[in-house]
């Protein structure tokens, strides 16, 4: 090889490189787009709509057993739950009365419930808590154990006949 | 001796030149621009019904100086690989964070809501109107009730606009 061909080929190796330079700044230009949406945190606790303990004919304790509290949150940022049943009731709280009102007649014994971390029934004269700072699976705690018990007595027959009920209210709190 | 001399003289020229050409190219013409723009982000807001989460009028525009292009190809693509064409939480590549259904698109030549499953192409060999070109496309997200009671946060996608000119 000739020092001249040497000399043309340096030069066409340079001029290669010169070219090389626009096509690093040519290309098919692209752009990015970010779509976004929000899903908001809910809160649920699911109790059943009616208990219903029948007719009370008998001194009896009247039950209504394993009945199930569910509550969820889709909050990645809560994962315990505490879980409490009230009345909200104030003169006769905790008592089964003629209607549901807030006065006599009302039932002999409280409402008592039991389920979750109340171990044997309990009266609803105070507030019970069923469940303390329970781990959340998925968001998710149920309780399938929660049942009412309404001793009925002698006296409790002899009392104006209808329907007598109890507005229970459960309360979820999510931490 | 001399030719050595030649061949030493030309390297070192070729090598200015190649340092110094991207710094002040003076004496070469500047290259040719090809630009694509879509919108920065779009928002559906909050999610808290079922339905179907629509953005229409949603513009594209692309340009060129060069006057050798006359036609031009606009495709656009998710890049995820396992939940390609979903949004998903936070945006991550995760098929337990995603949503039910796909982002749809339409525009151009895609005439129906399509998911964007796959690459999509908005426009095949369209013609350049002096370099430039615009479209209009719409996204649409069907959100079932499974999907309003998955993990709460952001759910997002990123879409890659392609342009092609010939």
């Amino acid at each position: 090889m000739t020092k001249r061909r040497l000399i043309i080929i340096a030069a066409l190796a340079a001029l290669a490189a010169l070219l090389a330079i626009p096509a690093v700044v040519m290309g098919d230009p692209t752009d990015i787009t970010t779509v976004r949406g929000t899903i908001g945190a809910t809160y649920s606790l699911t109790s059943p709509d009616t208990i219903s303990l029948g007719n009370f004919e008998s001194t009896n304790n009247y039950d209504s057993s394993n009945q199930n509290i569910d509550a969820y949150t889709n909050d990645a940022q809560k994962n315990q739950v505490t879980i409490v049943v009230s009345d909200s009731k104030t003169s006769t709280r905790g008592f089964m009365t003629l209607n549901g009102n807030d006065q006599i007649p009302k039932l002999a014994n409280a409402l008592s419930v039991k389920g979750g971390a109340v171990n044997t029934y309990s009266p609803l004269t105070s507030n019970q808590t069923l469940a303390s700072n329970q781990n959340l699976i998925s968001g998710s705690y149920t309780i399938n154990d929660f049942s009412v018990r309404q001793t009925i007595t002698s006296d409790d027959l002899s009392k104006t006949a209808g329907t007598y009920s109890i507005t229970l209210t459960f309360t979820a709190t999510f931490n | 001796m001399r030719g050595f001399l030649k061949l030493l003289i030309v390297l070192i020229c070729g090598s200015l030149i190649i340092i110094w050409m991207p710094v002040a190219p003076s004496f070469a013409e500047d290259p040719p621009t090809y630009s694509l723009t879509a919108p920065e982000t779009i928002s559906f807001g909050d999610f808290t019904n079922v339905m179907h989460y629509e953005k229409t009028g949603l513009i594209i525009t692309a340009y060129t100086d060069d006057q050798t292009k006359s036609k031009i190809t606009i495709n656009v693509e998710d890049t995820k690989n396992n939940t390609k064409g979903y949004l998903t939480l936070g945006g991550a590549d995760d098929n337990l964070k995603s949503l039910s259904n796909p982002l749809n698109i339409q525009g151009g030549i895609i005439s129906s809501y399509s998911p964007v499953t796959s690459i999509l192409y908005l426009v095949n060999e369209g013609n350049l109107d002096n370099g430039n070109y615009s479209l209009n496309f719409s996204v649409q997200q069907n959100i079932t009730s499974s999907d309003l009671s998955k993990t709460a946060g952001e759910y997002k996608i990123i879409l890659t606009f392609t342009a092609i000119f010939q």
